[in-house]
């Protein structure tokens, strides 16, 4: 098992390493300078500007110096913050994606599985058809249309909700901001999670032992939740991993629609900036969290199922 | 002299205005440009003239003239524009037009790198002179983007930069504009309008042409905090680092520069100069400064001034503006390193409460001119206490009406009435809070339920329903929108092409149609907005 562990371990880094060699690559490669504006600058203050940055090294001493860097957290300072390092806005962006990242997981689990647990219930009924059509459109629909048409139902057509920012502290009144852009990160989650509870559901309503189970006279709702509900759920869990790792990242179109100051706000403008050193910050944050997580996911798999171990 | 004749009147004989060397003196062609150019009443139908131009230069109807790529910046205001373009040169000249946009980087790299045809530009004045707009097409600007450079423009451009008396430096200016519309490197299209969205409850903002509002009198009523939309997060609080018009908003409402702009007129009022005196010679500027203090309650002082001016030309500092500086006696030399030794900019404080500038020539907006953030003053012991970190919210130290409360990245900057500001009793918020939204749509749902007090960038697809509103504040700005020619090579080389497009497009149409809010048609470059300055036009005959 601890050999299993250090491999994936292992694969993990070298993956980070890839991935930070050609995203620094990149970042080189782009056209267009960090300090080109509408309003030209003089070449000896871009060349001032170059030599403060070490842009003007080698491109292998660059990295280098950057390498080093990141195996202290620290991603250097920013071309588009003057003066600032790249921490100083990713961690407090990274702190806040996370939030509304796990809340959105959360909320997408608390909806989908119930819904798609009560359509199997109802399989082939009109409740089923239902909550299976809600579902296909949450699938259908991107979030950067929900959102905007969330944000004109809820927020400006019934002033119910407002349609943007970060709470300012913990009050009720505050926390209401999140609940829109909560609802559009998790909507097509709801829906996955939804069709693969119906589906697993629906396969083990079908095995033997829930026979046996029936034939107990058992009531059917015990027979659902205790007995069918425990394996039903395996693939949502198995889709767990990947999701709250999409959850995590997938944030960046919904922090632009309600002004959420996260990670991926930095990452946008970092790249229309040609911010090299925020590019990179957000792209190791972003890319060691799916590894981490992945990592974990195979850890878990490993302990549940010894053949992974193996192969 | 024969340089500006020529192209007046043999023009059609020459590819290029760019290739005049023979040296000239002031007063001749200065007066031919005026009988001949500046006097002319516009032609009435500037589409037939366009064509006959096109014709003379060998592309009859569009004849024999290769497909025109026009290069715009990935932006729909920007691609309906060039979408019109496209039509009015194919229909009032039979030209073939190619639409290529880019994204915003990339875009300015092909525009200084002159991998273009015909470029989408705007120019926003600094200060409220002609010559910010002349300045930009000087051969040694690096904002050019042209490849256009006329020696008799160069020169005037620098000759009205020795003259004292106004009337004649504008006379020079206007002369020089004229060169300018005579060959056209740019293509002018309209003067811009200023555009924001403020709540009646916003008391003590008013539009004037630099859309720059002071916010010392500024409040919301029934309540102590005014939430104002910046349109992006700001890049830095340290005045020599900051570039942009978000930036100016933050630093001119946490520190004051010697003079500060009238909230309703933009002129020039006393800031930490009480009053000043003006040498006869306009040269040497002596301002007195008042008691006043920064918000740690250490006095400030002429030293400030002289410290934060030779910072931001020090030419290891690199720093955006400071080629504002450079009418100063001194600060150009030292900035770009020609000299080593700072104390050669002539900026001194004669004690702690005179401040004496020695300016390389007259420069009549030179009060105006000290309200930007590169002027202001700052405080070298705090600067060396703390190092790179002296803008934090624990260590800055401001002297403007406002300090600095809370820096949230993304979030907002948060402002506080500064009590010790020697104006303060006029200041009548409690706290400015600058949301950081580029977003521009979710910034005005924001403000739509009331999160926002002010939007000062408003969205495009939204626009023809926004102007109708009674909230709406669009004004007149100084800034023109225009396209520019690469005049290096091609068709585009020749002069009289450049005209023809220039006159064949209906401004009328874009300003009604297309643009929608109220621009006002160019058929100059410099924006008609000084009263004793006349704009020549472009569309009369050569």
């Amino acid at each position: 098992m601890l050999g299993f562990l250090i491999r994936r371990f292992a694969a993990g880094l070298a993956t980070l390493f890839v991935i930070a060699v050609l995203s620094f690559c990149f970042t080189r490669l782009a056209p267009g300078s960090p300090f080109s504006s509408e309003r030209q600058l003089h070449p000896e203050i871009i060349k001032a500007y170059e030599e403060y940055y070490g842009l003007d090294k080698p491109i292998y001493v660059q990295f280098w110096r950057a390498l080093r860097g990141y195996l202290h957290l620290d991603f250097g300072p920013s071309t588009m913050y003057r003066g600032r390092s790249v921490n100083e806005y990713i961690e407090p962006g990274f702190a806040k994606s996370i939030r509304l990242g796990l809340l959105g997981a959360a909320f997408a689990f608390l909806i989908g599985l119930p819904l798609g647990v009560f359509a199997s219930a109802h399989q082939n009924k009109a409740l089923d058809h239902a909550a299976m059509s809600v579902a296909t459109l949450g699938i259908c629909v991107p979030n950067f249309v929900l959102g905007p048409l969330l944000v004109l139902l809820f927020g400006l057509t019934l002033k119910w909700l407002p349609t943007g920012l970060w709470p300012e502290d913990g009050s009720l009144k505050e926390l209401s901001k999140l609940i829109l852009p909560m609802i559009t990160l998790a909507m097509v989650h709801i829906a996955y999670i939804s069709r693969l509870g119906r589906a697993g559901m629906l396969d083990v309503m079908n095995k033997d032992y829930i026979r046996t189970a029936r034939a107990k006279g058992l009531s059917e709702r015990t027979v659902y939740l205790k007995h069918g509900l425990k394996n039903g759920i395996t693939p949502v869990v198995s889709y767990a991993g990947p999701m709250v790792a999409l959850v995590l990242t997938g944030s960046i179109v919904v922090e632009k629609v309600f002004a959420i100051p996260g990670l991926g706000q930095h990452f946008i403008n970092g790249a229309l900036n040609r911010d090299a050193n925020m590019i990179m910050g957000c792209v190791l944050v972003y890319s060691s969290l799916v590894i981490a997580l992945n990592f974990l996911v195979d850890v878990a798999y490993g302990f549940l199922d010894p053949r992974v171990r193996v192969s | 002299m024969r340089a500006v004749w020529s192209f007046l009147f043999l023009a059609p004989l020459l590819a290029s205005c760019g290739s005049k060397t023979e040296p000239t003196s002031a007063a001749k062609p200065v007066k031919a440009v005026l009988s001949t150019f500046l006097k002319q009443e516009p032609i009435p139908d500037r589409i037939a003239y366009a064509r006959q131009l096109l014709a003379e230069a060998g592309y009859p109807g569009g004849k024999g003239l290769p497909k025109l790529e026009v290069l715009y910046n990935t932006d729909e205001g920007h691609k309906k524009i060039a979408a019109a373009i496209q039509q009015m040169w194919n229909k009032n000249l039979g030209v073939d037009v190619e639409l290529r946009n880019s994204e915003w980087k990339v875009y300015l790299d092909d525009l200084s790198k002159l991998r273009y045809q015909v470029g989408r530009r705007g120019w926003i004045g600094d200060y409220r002179d002609p010559y910010t707009f002349i300045e930009l097409m000087k051969s040694d600007s690096g904002n050019n983007n042209t490849g256009w450079s006329d020696p008799d423009f160069d020169r005037l451009a620098l000759e009205s930069g020795a003259e004292a008396d106004p009337a004649r430096r504008y006379e020079i200016l206007r002369q020089a504009e004229a060169i300018l519309l005579c060959d056209l490197p740019v293509l002018p299209l309209y003067y811009y309008v200023s555009q924001a969205a403020w709540t009646d409850k916003v008391k003590g903002v008013y539009q004037n042409i630099m859309d720059y509002h002071p916010l010392n009198e500024a409040y919301v009523e029934g309540s102590d905090t005014i939430v104002i939309n910046n349109g992006t997060e700001i890049q830095a609080l340290d005045p020599a680092l900051a570039r942009g018009v978000p930036e100016h908003r933050v630093l001119n409402a946490v520190y004051e520069g010697l003079t500060r702009s009238d909230p309703r007129t933009y002129d020039p009022l006393p800031g930490v100069a009480e009053t000043w005196d003006i040498s006869k010679d306009g040269k040497t500027y002596t301002f007195h400064l008042r008691e006043c203090a920064w918000s740690d309650g250490k006095k400030v002082t002429a030293h400030d001034f002289v410290f934060a001016w030779r910072r931001i030309l020090n030419p290891a500092f690199p720093s955006d503006y400071a080629h504002m500086l450079h009418v100063v006696k001194g600060a150009e030399p030292y900035n770009s390193k020609k000299t080593s030794d700072p104390l050669t900019v002539a900026v001194e404080a004669k004690d702690d409460r005179t401040f004496v500038v020695e300016l390389e020539h007259p420069v009549p907006y030179f009060p105006e001119l000290v309200t930007h953030y590169a002027f202001h003053p700052l405080r070298k012991d705090v600067l060396e206490k703390h190092g790179d970190a002296w803008t934090r919210t624990e260590n800055i130290v401001t002297n403007g009406p406002f300090k600095v409360k809370e820096w949230r990245p993304n979030e907002h900057v948060l402002l506080e009435k500064n009590d010790g500001y020697w104006g303060s009793a006029k200041t009548k918020t409690r706290y400015v809070k600058f949301l950081p939204i580029d977003n521009r749509l979710t910034a005005w749902n924001l403000y739509l339920t009331g999160k926002c007090d002010w939007v000062t960038t408003l969205p495009v697809e939204k626009m023809e329903e926004i102007i109708k509103r009674p909230d709406y504040h669009g004004a007149t700005y100084l800034g023109i929108y225009y396209w520019s020619f690469n005049c290096t090579n091609g068709p585009l080389k020749d002069r009289r092409v450049r005209k023809a497009l220039t006159l064949a497009l209906d401004r009328d149409i874009i300003v009604k149609r297309i643009a929608l809010q109220g621009q006002v048609p160019a058929y100059g470059f410099v924006p008609p907005m000084f009263d004793a300055y006349k704009s020549p036009r472009f569309d009369v005959k050569d």
